[in-house]
């Protein structure tokens, strides 16, 4: 096919007309589906470690525990959700530069930003419950297999989050090289 | 400009949007999350586009950021024959509907950044305006145009 025939291929594409009343909804954030997901699975995660938490406070003998690791069970989970908020928020920015180029770059460099630190964050997470639990208690060889297991079971969805940052990351940074080739 | 003005401008620029979400999403569901998309983060940065530039330049450069940067749900890739007669989001009366979807597979086989490149050439964009709107040199827009002319002439035949 010539160019010009491509050209007319192009403009001879026959696009829906939406309304304006559709329109005007799909600039609500509430609206959005890909962000009402993202909502859902927040507050899904709020209400689970919150419920961890009054579980923790109330029937497993949090008194019997250090302050410490009291305190540090409640930073370990607090932090990571506060920062889930805040990616919330990061979700929402795609538009980070006065051209494509330089709005990938941007997006690419916060987006490494942010993996790591929620990388490091869950880590933080998965520690801090862990000291929690294992402080004030004698540990025996049948509580160690447990602790194994538990460590296995946390240690896969932190292996599943690095893999979708890298991937996410490696997809844009694809993109960006292509459209920087020859340049 | 108000919203009301907004809306208008995107109800009269809407093909577009549509055409840059069938070259970048597969099913009519995930070109339907990406027009939404692309209206939202049109409607985000709406604030900051000063009319320095032409409007439709704007859009372009907020419409085909959105589609290679925005992420994708996991769909299970399911191949159904065309649309279900109530679905009214893409035009199913079309009876050149084959043949197009012909054309926009093989625009589909591009890589991203150049899916951009051949749809702003497409649209009659000068090699200056392409280059502004994707940050790369005027030199670049015309050697990759060349490259992804060749492409194409051989996959829509």
């Amino acid at each position: 096919m010539e160019i010009e025939e491509l050209r007319k291929e192009w403009k001879s594409i026959k696009t829906p007309q939406i309304d304006l009343d559709r329109l005007k909804d799909m600039t609500i954030e509430k609206s959005h589906p890909v962000l009402s997901g993202i909502r859902k699975q927040l507050t899904m995660e709020l209400i689970g470690w919150s419920a961890v938490l009054i579980i923790c406070f109330t029937g497993l003998d949090a008194d019997a525990k250090t302050m410490l690791a009291n305190a540090i069970l409640i930073i370990s989970v607090t932090i990571p959700m506060l920062f889930n908020i805040y990616g919330y928020k990061l979700s929402k920015e795609f538009i980070a530069g006065p051209d494509i180029t330089s709005s990938l770059q941007n997006q690419i460099r916060s987006l490494k930003r942010f993996a790591v630190t929620s990388v490091l964050l869950r880590i933080m997470l998965i520690a801090g419950v862990g000291y929690f639990f294992l402080s004030n208690i004698n540990i025996n060889p049948g509580k160690l297999m447990l602790l194994g297991a538990g460590s296995v079971l946390l240690l896969l969805p932190l292996y599943l989050l690095v893999r979708i940052w890298t991937k996410r990351v490696g997809t844009l940074s694809t993109t960006l090289r292509l459209l920087k080739e020859h340049e | 400009m108000s919203e009301k003005d907004f809306l208008s401008m995107i109800q009269d620029n809407q093909g577009i949007i549509h055409k840059i979400c069938r070259i970048y999403r597969d099913s009519p569901e995930d070109r339907e999350d990406l027009f939404q998309e692309v209206v939202f983060q049109l409607w985000r940065s709406y604030p900051s586009f000063s009319g320095g530039s032409k409007s439709s330049t704007w859009l372009y450069r907020v419409a085909l950021n959105t589609a290679v940067a925005s992420f994708r749900k996991n769909r299970p890739n399911i191949t159904t024959t065309e649309y279900l007669p109530d679905v009214q989001f893409e035009d199913i009366n079309n009876e050149d509907n084959e043949r197009q979807e012909e054309f926009l597979a093989g625009i589909r086989q591009l890589s991203e950044p150049d899916r951009a490149l051949i749809a702003l050439y497409l649209e009659e964009l000068s090699y200056q305006q392409i280059a502004g709107i994707l940050g790369i040199s005027e030199n670049n827009v015309g050697v990759k145009l060349n490259r992804i002319k060749v492409k194409l002439q051989k996959i829509v035949k």
